[in-house]
């Protein structure tokens, strides 16, 4: 039987903290990817430290998205790039963000289309979120790089990113 | 090692086609996973349909959650007809097949009804909702045999749009 879901991956960020998770080279052996994310940023919530951006092979341009989320006051939708939440340096300590992204067909001919699902709890009463985002790179080439950028400052020791290929093969 | 995540069946459209149909599944996993990336024939926006075992009666219901980037709504329907995402592309619009992923779980007993997460994603969509959370029930007890996938109101699915079932094992 083939193994369909095979880590390719994984990043363990160190003491002192990473600007970016990046993952290169990746194979276009695979169907889909999926990415498990675990982050906090060194940053505090009013300054960025709540989000992280996805970007495919290096190119900031060619982004779209749209997301969904709902923190402790509002719920809202907006267009942005494809992003996930993460953990602030003023949440409870040693509390990481939670999030998948799913990429499918990533190295087709079409242009790419992807999930972001990602959530923080606070067990307090800080600006926790739940975040469903929707992107787009409007690009052809196959996805062979994966950056992801703390929003602001960096993501803090012990942040994960696993990267699992999925093969329909 | 177990395999636990494992393809039961895949279809990728070379042409356009009405529909795809996984049947004969395997009752031995725990749940199934539907993967897709659609774009519809119909000259508007369009959504995908999904007939559990054939049954096209008013065995669905759904609570959704949905935004489209700037407005955000919710509510839950009763009496319907399909497994139905909110929204896929038509032949107007950008080439994007988006996201779409479907969570059947414990589909084969025939004790309980049938419960299934959606998740829907396309950024291209003009007027429709974009980013799609919905929980469906299914009204049957039966297990879950075939899947019948199609568009709710164009013609036919656009080739190039793809659909992958697996299945996931607890044991």
């Amino acid at each position: 039987m083939a193994t369909t879901y095979t880590l390719i991956s994984s990043v363990t960020v160190g003491s002192g903290g990473a600007a970016n998770i990046e993952f290169t080279s990746i194979p276009a052996t695979y169907t889909d990817l999926v990415m498990k994310i675990s982050s906090r940023g060194t940053t505090t919530n009013a300054l960025n430290g709540y989000y992280y951006d996805v970007i495919f092979n290096y190119e900031s341009s060619n982004r779209s998205g749209r997301f969904l989320q709902k923190n402790d006051i509002y719920a809202q939708s907006a267009i942005y790039t494809l992003w996930g939440a993460s953990s602030p340096s003023d949440f409870t300590a040693s509390t990481f963000s939670n999030g998948e992204l799913y990429i499918s067909n990533y190295a087709s001919s079409n242009y790419k289309s992807s999930q972001l699902d990602s959530a923080n709890e606070n067990n307090a009463t800080n600006n926790k979120k739940i975040v469903m985002s929707s992107g787009l790179w409007s690009n052809t080439a196959a996805i062979t790089s994966i950056t992801l950028v703390q929003g602001g400052g960096n993501f803090a020791q012990y942040s994960t990113a696993y990267l699992y290929g999925i093969s329909n093969a | 090692m177990t395999t636990t995540y494992e393809k039961i069946q895949t279809a990728t459209l070379g042409s356009a086609q009405a529909n795809v149909t996984f049947s004969n599944i395997s009752g031995s996993y725990t749940d199934l996973v539907l993967v897709g990336s659609a774009k519809s024939l119909n000259t508007g926006t369009d959504s995908i349909g999904i007939a559990v075992n054939g049954n096209t009666s008013s065995i669905y219901s759904r609570t959704y959650l949905e935004g489209n980037g700037s407005a955000v709504t919710s509510g839950r329907q009763t009496a319907q007809i399909r497994i139905v995402s909110d929204y896929i592309m038509g032949t107007s619009g950008t080439a994007d097949f988006g996201v779409y992923t479907w969570n059947f779980m414990d589909y084969s007993n025939t004790t309980t009804k049938k419960t299934v997460l959606f998740r829907g994603n396309n950024t291209a969509v003009s007027g429709g909702w974009n980013t799609s959370s919905m929980v469906y029930l299914v009204n049957i007890t039966s297990a879950i045999t075939s899947l019948t996938i199609a568009t709710m109101n164009g013609p036919n699915l656009a080739s190039g749009s793809t659909f992958t079932l697996y299945g996931i094992k607890a044991a």
